[in-house]
């Protein structure tokens, strides 16, 4: 077991900046950017030619190719080839897990310090063959013999050839993660301009965050992108309810989700440095935060029971009944925006004494979030969302806003696809 | 399979041979080994896992040219083209697995009357090692067609349906017809020649209902031992096109009442049941 000053801290990260989809990253391969992420903290923290205890990473939108995407990317940074890797994924929760895993291993005195990092590319994403077609060319590869081959061949037909590109819909539903959230929407009756204004916070936060130099030492410009780009700080509530509903539309409720409270494909990467307080000392670094204690849950969406994105509205529960802590005690709610209704059905199931005692087993409802501790750096709709880089960037950027502001306590949410989430509490050392 | 199409459309035709009114007296047996080969094409055209448990809409694909050759006999005083498929009862007595070698026994019941025209059932038994395993019952419309011998029975009305909201949606392309044809063998031209299929009064091809059937199915996954599936067959399904699938009793994994439907009109196209059988 650790001793205590074996205990793992944040000591900080750095990201790319976040690109939309198919604009300035869109030659960028995953491997690309995970490398440049890697290589900016390098470049912060004078890592170079280090040996690290463990890097770990992923991305959800991942090529068969990329099977060992996080040790390719330490073998083109800077840091020491003789760095070992692994990736793992958890979907949307898959930068969080990576920093989860990675605490978890220096507090058992596995390692001394770790890289967890993320990546999507929603640009340059693997496009298979479709499954007709998949099965031809298997067929293909197993044949012994020209006629054989030349027969199998013979079944290829013009609507085989049709490509698929990696798509947001859940495998068993076939529905899209906004239809999904669409219903969840509709069942909690949240109102389009609920919706739009927790948009307009987000924007603005981030865009005040950016103007303030909050990002200078998280992150590393990109291919001439300095901040993300799909940061619209000069959005208007008029602007805003001028966009048109893009989920929900064949539901029998108005449709209030569109593009502008809904968070668009991205490009991006992202890394979170952590160490044991003896290995941050040893190399001069100032800890910034703890990640003290993570809760994962799921729910059973694919009948219906419970809304695809609802998963962190169980788990919060469980992750404070076991740390003796309540929503008081906290000074920041950073809850990914995976579409704006998604933060606002977690805020509403909380709320609600219904939810608490017959779905959280609960006595009595948990409480209601203070908004003006609700994202205050801005969050996924104004920064946008590469799949797996989020975590990276709400924990390198929450223990930083801790250690800058003196506040205590942050709590991280993040919901999944698959019906998951994950959350974890960070604090102040 | 084709050749029992070719048969069938001849016959079809004004110029076939006379029939008397009455079914012949005729059933067929097959010992059929399941393979895993043939049957992971199977699965993956109907989105079931890969098990050593075997879906029941394979089973009644392995008894198919069985049913075909028995339907299609000139004897038949109902013409089998045009004939629809309304109607299937499964009872799963007991698991049917991989490597297993299934006895089938196939013989034909009716005519019975229907208020739409005249029906005929394709009745199924499958034993392992002398162990029934499963009950078919598959339900053919001859539409406008009565027979005056056709025995009465009762056909309850459906009960109206109102389209819950969909937990799913299936984008079915053309190319599941083809699809589903290789899987099963069933290459009846409806499901893959939009010609052929406007010869039949649609105005693009149709889904298989077996396909829809059996998919929905394997989305309900149920891991009772001992069952009954039962689904009747309402519109079909034009191709292409996107449907909607719900859960509206019961749950995944166990006794439940499922549908397909139209998303605009709120029509169903297969109304389906789990229902747990008890010795």
């Amino acid at each position: 077991m650790s001793t205590p000053n074996q205990r793992a801290v944040i000591l900080g990260g750095n990201r790319i900046p976040f690109a939309r989809s198919n604009k300035q990253y869109a030659k960028a391969s995953n491997l690309d950017m995970l490398t440049s992420a890697l290589d900016g903290l390098v470049a912060r923290y004078g890592l170079a030619g280090e040996n690290i205890g463990e890097v770990a990473g992923g991305a959800v939108l991942k090529h068969s190719k990329d099977f060992n995407l996080t040790r390719e990317a330490v073998l083109g940074s800077a840091l020491a080839p003789t760095t070992p890797a692994f990736d793992l994924g958890q979907a949307c929760a898959t930068g969080l897990e990576a920093v989860v895993s990675l605490n978890n291993k220096i507090n058992a005195g596995q390692i001394e310090s770790g890289i967890a990092s993320g990546v999507d590319s929603a640009s340059d994403a693997p496009i298979v063959v479709s499954d007709s077609m998949r099965e031809i060319l298997l067929e293909l590869s197993r044949a012994k013999t020209l006629p054989q081959r030349a027969k199998i061949a013979a079944q290829i037909r013009p609507a085989h050839l049709a490509p698929q590109a990696p798509s947001t819909a859940e495998p068993r539903t076939g529905l899209s993660m906004g239809e999904h959230q669409a219903i969840t929407t509709a069942k909690w009756q949240i109102t389009r301009e609920a919706q739009d204004e927790l948009a307009l916070a987000s924007h603005r936060n981030l865009a005040a965050a950016w103007d303030e130099g909050f990002f200078d030492d998280l992150s590393t410009p990109y291919l001439g992108v300095s901040r993300d780009t799909n940061l619209r700080p000069d959005s208007t509530p008029e602007s805003m309810a001028k966009l048109s509903p893009v989920f929900g539309k064949k539901l029998s409720t108005p449709a209030t989700m569109t593009a502008g409270n809904s968070t668009p494909l991205t490009d991006g990467a992202s890394s979170v440095l952590l160490g044991s307080e003896d290995w941050a000392e040893a190399h001069g670094y100032t800890p910034l935060a703890r990640l003290v204690d993570a809760e994962a849950a799921a729910v059973d969406f694919v009948d219906g029971a419970e809304g695809l994105l609802m998963a962190p509205a169980y788990a919060v529960p469980r992750l404070l009944a076991r740390n003796g802590l309540t929503f008081d005690d906290f000074d920041v709610f950073e809850i990914h925006e995976a579409f704006a209704s998604t933060v606002l059905c977690h805020m509403a199931a909380w709320e609600s004494e219904e939810f608490c005692r017959e779905k959280a087993g609960l006595d009595k409802a948990l409480g209601s979030i203070d908004r003006a501790k609700l994202n205050p750096l801005g969050s996924s709709l104004a920064a946008g969302h590469p799949f797996a880089a989020t975590g990276g960037r709400i924990i390198a950027s929450t223990a930083k806003h801790l250690k800058l502001t003196g506040k205590k306590r942050s709590l991280v949410s993040i919901c999944a696809a698959g019906g998951q989430g994950l959350t974890a509490i960070v604090e102040a050392v | 399979m084709l050749p029992v199409y070719a048969k069938a459309l001849l016959k079809a035709l004004p110029l076939g041979t006379r029939t008397g009114p009455d079914l012949p007296r005729r059933a067929l047996d097959r010992s059929v080994p399941i393979e895993a080969d043939a049957y992971a094409g199977f699965t993956s055209v109907v989105g079931a896992g890969l098990s050593n448990i075997v879906h029941p809409g394979y089973l009644h694909v392995l008894a198919f040219p069985l049913s075909m050759q028995l339907l299609s006999d000139p004897e038949v005083p109902l013409p089998m083209m045009g004939m629809v498929h309304i109607g299937n009862r499964i009872d799963v007595l007991g698991p049917v697995h991989i490597g297993d070698s299934v006895d089938m026994h196939v013989e034909l019941a009716g005519p019975f009357q229907h208020p739409s025209g005249t029906t005929i059932e394709v009745n199924v038994l499958m034993k392992v090692e002398g162990v029934l395993k499963l009950r078919e019952t598959s339900t053919y419309l001859a539409k406008g067609k009565k027979l005056p011998n056709a025995e009465p029975k009762d056909h309850a009305p459906r009960e109206e349906f109102i389209a819950p909201q969909h937990t799913a949606l299936w984008r079915l392309d053309p190319i599941i017809g083809k699809r589903y044809a290789h899987a099963s063998g069933d290459y009846n031209p409806i499901h893959l020649n939009g010609l052929a299929a406007k010869g039949f009064g649609f105005p693009r091809v149709i889904a298989h209902g077996m396909y829809g059937a059996s998919r929905a199915l394997s989305a309900v996954d149920t891991r009772l031992e001992s069952y009954r599936w039962d689904v009747s067959f309402a519109k079909p399904v034009l191709l292409p096109s996107t449907v909607g699938f719900a859960i509206t009793e019961g749950r995944r994994h166990f006794a439940s009442t499922f549908a397909i439907f139209d998303l605009k009109s709120g029509k169903p196209h297969i109304l389906s049941e789990v229902s747990e059988l008890r010795d």
